[in-house]
């Protein structure tokens, strides 16, 4: 355990670092982009993974597949996260590694019951810029910081009726708040700098199910539905008139979410995945009198292949770890310039096992395009590396 | 097997850390256009806001002048000024002399005529009882607190923005000098003098204690058994100026004035704002602007309109006994015309700013107070530092007042506000 310790300390220690930014992320009427990602493994096969049943690592969003665990078993991954932002006029860059998963499972009855947690990104807020404006001969920045997140929380229990059928009951949680501040400063000392920030504060419970079901040997299913969620939203911010905090309340929806996967072993080594997801953000978080006319369906579809490692063979190179590829495709569910936003990326991925195959260090690289400069007047290239550590060990089990 | 996979793991780590720690790009970044093409960024804009009503307060006919730069001698535009001083300060003169003679220099510092032949005859009489301060009652009449009958020196003055005036000191005038060198243990013994006249036409300014051209008394004297005249120049310990009058107030026009108090109090319709914006807005600038009849105001030409500031109201408009926000310790000076030099308007720079969020802002955040603000010399603040204060000239500005002016030459408030971003959620 105490590996499992220092390796989740040293990968927390690269999430302090740096910022990556989106400009979409700060888009009005958003709660920023969302993060989707099953398994890192997944991640490696073109954001696949519903219905990728592994022993080593836990699904995310499919807990169902769970019941095929062991021993208890903890998962952390990190994402670094680089983005190359192209607009008309010119460009920049920057790049950020942030916290990206946490899942622990635990197992009741072998194969049959498991309970666990997980924790995950929802969505992420990040965008900063300088804007020089000049109104009436006044000259005057403005700063403005975009930041946030909203993160969900499961607590599950996984059954397997049948060792061909699993299902999950997920108790979920979503909280996190988004804080856009502005700073607007003149050269002027004509001119008083000001500041003004508001606070998105979301909170709320949920429920969601997950199933994981192989009809034949090579032939899965798997799939999950988050129902629609009604949470709290309260406004928080510091009047520049009465000084004071002001907050108002109200009640929002986070639309309902759902995926389903499929897989397919074409040969013993070789593994085909394909996935989508879908959510449909076109009204937002549903507030009351807001008629956003910026969004859009959420929707993210992928297919991927793995060759995994052969234990009985493992001198030749390429049988010493896995291997996966794939492409993805989707929609980040926002409307920019009257048009919708395309994300394509191409996906590779590597699994490789170590402490006697009960853990396992998970990456996947994925670079792709967000937006196009002819649609959108600004596109996204990025690039981006999931790091993950599954581990596990006996826990419980041994003193029953 | 293991080793390999050490391997492995090390360089992948060691690799993620290199390309994490040297890819980090600066933040924010600086657009060059507006991407996101909405309100979500907020806009600063201005508005002007007329006069709704415009008022002259008499605030007091007295301050005290004990602190000024400079003393007042003379009479002119309603104000007749004599200055008073004690010298009680003989440390530097040695023990057991007798002072054979003595006179006064005083050094002018400008002065402020109405006729092109001004002219001024000064005389020096002892004062009579005890005093502190030109607000003292002694003074309510000065005549019973000075010894006419004894003239201790006289002097013809004319206007001067430098020169050097000297009353030589006639024989009443010398004892009493020895009477003060005497008695120079006991300072509550030394009354001082007073520099009176019969008429004047002009007020000649002195530099007062402090100024570094102070009011000298330069006296003479021999030792004991010491042929040798020696002398010695003493400083006052005190001095201040008594006056009385009025300022030549016409009906049809608004005042700030020194020494004899006016303010002007004019009052805007400010928290309109929060009507024509429901959301909240901040506020960044803010300049007063006020029309001024240069004929009928006097100027004084060291300090021009420097000292009048702008303060924030705190009684009601119609209340006459004026109650102003001395608290906030801000001001905003008003020396400069406007560009159509018919106007006196708040100082760019950080007065501007200091308008706004000390003295505006507050009208807004406090629905039910007033909405007027006062015109003033600068006598209402209370400063630890040393300022020029309405002490140290005579000076009153007449403003039009805004039913004499069209809608848009009235007295009017200039507010520079933004109005920040509106939610994104």
């Amino acid at each position: 355990m105490k590996r499992i310790v220092f390796s989740v300390y040293f990968i927390l220690f690269y999430s302090i670092l740096g910022h990556t930014q989106s400009v979409f992320s700060g888009t009005e009427n958003g709660i920023g982009l969302r993060h989707y990602m099953t398994t890192n493994r997944g991640m490696g096969m073109g954001n696949t993974g519903l219905a990728l049943i592994d022993s080593t690592s836990l699904n995310t969003y499919n807990a169902a597949t769970w019941r095929h665990i062991n021993n208890t078993k903890i998962g952390i991954s990190v994402r670094y996260d680089y983005v190359y932002t192209d607009l008309v006029v010119q460009n920049f860059s920057s790049s950020r590694t942030n916290f990206s998963g946490l899942q622990l499972a635990i197992p009741i009855q072998k194969n049959r019951w498991v309970m666990g947690f997980s924790l995950v990104p929802y969505s992420i807020v990040n965008f900063s810029y300088v804007l020089n404006f000049k109104n009436q001969e006044i000259e005057y920045s403005t700063n403005a910081f975009y930041e946030g997140n909203i993160s969900r929380t499961q607590i599950n229990l996984t059954w397997a009726p049948d060792r061909r059928l699993g299902f999950s009951a997920n108790f979920l949680y979503f909280f996190g708040k988004i804080e856009d501040r502005y700073l607007i400063t003149f050269d002027e000392p004509n001119f008083s700098d000001s500041f003004y920030s508001i606070e998105y504060r979301l909170q709320g419970p949920g429920l969601g199910l997950s199933f994981d079901f192989e009809p034949k040997d090579k032939l899965r299913f798997g799939g999950f539905l988050d129902l629609p969620v009604r949470i709290n939203y309260s406004k928080v911010y510091f009047s520049p008139i009465t000084r004071q905090e002001n907050k108002s309340q109200e009640k929002a929806t986070i639309p309902i979410f759902w995926g389903i996967g499929v897989t397919y072993k074409l040969q013993p080594q070789w593994l085909l995945s394909t996935d989508l997801a879908y959510q449909n953000w076109s009204n937002g978080l549903d507030l009351e009198g807001s008629d956003p006319d910026n969004l859009d369906k959420w929707y993210k579809m992928g297919i991927g292949i793995e060759r995994s490692r052969n234990p009985v063979r493992p001198k030749a190179f390429f049988n010493k770890f896995d291997v996966r590829a794939g492409f993805s495709y989707g929609n980040i569910g926002y409307i920019f310039n009257n048009n919708m936003i395309d994300e394509y990326a191409l996906h590779l991925g590597f699994g490789i096992p170590f402490y006697q195959g009960y853990a396992r260090l998970d990456l996947a690289f994925w670079a792709g395009i967000r937006g196009d400069k002819s649609s959108n007047l600004l596109e996204e290239k990025f690039f981006k590396l999931d790091i993950s550590l599954s581990a596990g060990e006996l826990w419980f089990q041994k003193i029953r | 097997m293991k080793s390999f996979q050490n391997k492995i793991i090390l360089f992948i780590i060691i690799a993620t850390t290199f390309y994490i720690l040297f890819s980090c790009s600066e933040n924010p970044h600086q657009l060059t256009l507006n991407i996101y093409n909405n309100d979500i960024e907020g806009v600063v804009k201005d508005t002007i806001l007329y006069a709704t009503r415009d008022t002259t307060y008499f605030i007091k006919s007295k301050v005290s002048t004990t602190t000024s730069n400079r003393l007042l001698l003379g009479e002119s535009y309603g104000v007749t000024a004599r200055p008073i001083i004690r010298y009680t300060n003989f440390i530097s003169v040695p023990d057991s002399v007798i002072i054979d003679s003595a006179k006064i220099r005083l050094t002018a510092n400008g002065y402020i005529a109405e006729t092109a032949t001004p002219s001024l005859t000064v005389t020096v009489f002892p004062v009579l009882n005890l005093w502190s301060s030109n607000r003292d009652s002694v003074w309510n009449d000065y005549e019973s607190n000075i010894d006419r009958s004894k003239p201790l020196a006289e002097s013809e003055l004319t206007p001067s923005d430098s020169g050097a005036f000297f009353f030589n000191f006639n024989s009443d005038g010398i004892d009493l000098v020895n009477k003060w060198y005497e008695n120079r243990d006991n300072s509550n013994e030394n009354y001082g003098v007073l520099f009176d006249f019969a008429s004047a036409n002009y007020l000649q300014y002195i530099h007062a204690i402090t100024s570094l051209k102070d009011p000298e008394l330069i006296v003479f004297y021999n030792l004991p058994d010491d042929t040798v005249n020696y002398s010695d120049t003493l400083y006052a310990s005190m001095d201040a100026f008594i006056y009385e009058g009025n300022v030549p107030i016409n009906d049809d026009k608004n005042y700030v004035s020194s020494l004899i108090i006016y303010n002007s109090i004019y009052e805007f319709d400010i928290r309109s704002l929060l009507t024509v914006y429901t959301n909240e807005i901040t506020l960044i600038a803010a300049a007063i602007q006020v029309p001024v009849d240069l004929d009928k105001s006097l100027i004084d030409s060291r300090f021009g309109v420097s000292s009048m500031v702008t303060i924030r109201l705190l009684s009601n408009f119609e209340d006459s006994s004026v109650k102003v926000d001395s608290t906030i310790r801000v001001w905003a000076s008003h020396s400069q015309w406007a560009s159509d030099s018919s106007y006196i308007e708040t100082n760019s720079g950080s007065a501007r700013e200091v308008l706004a969020k000390s003295i505006i802002r507050p009208i807004l955040s406090e629905p039910e107070t007033s909405q007027s603000l006062a015109i003033s010399f600068i006598d209402l603040i209370e400063t630890s530092s040393k300022i020029t204060d309405e002490n140290d000239f005579y000076s009153f500005i007449a403003f039009v007042k805004r039913q004499d002016l069209d809608q848009t030459s009235k007295p009017r408030l200039w507010l520079s506000y933004w109005v920040p971003p509106s939610p994104r959620l």
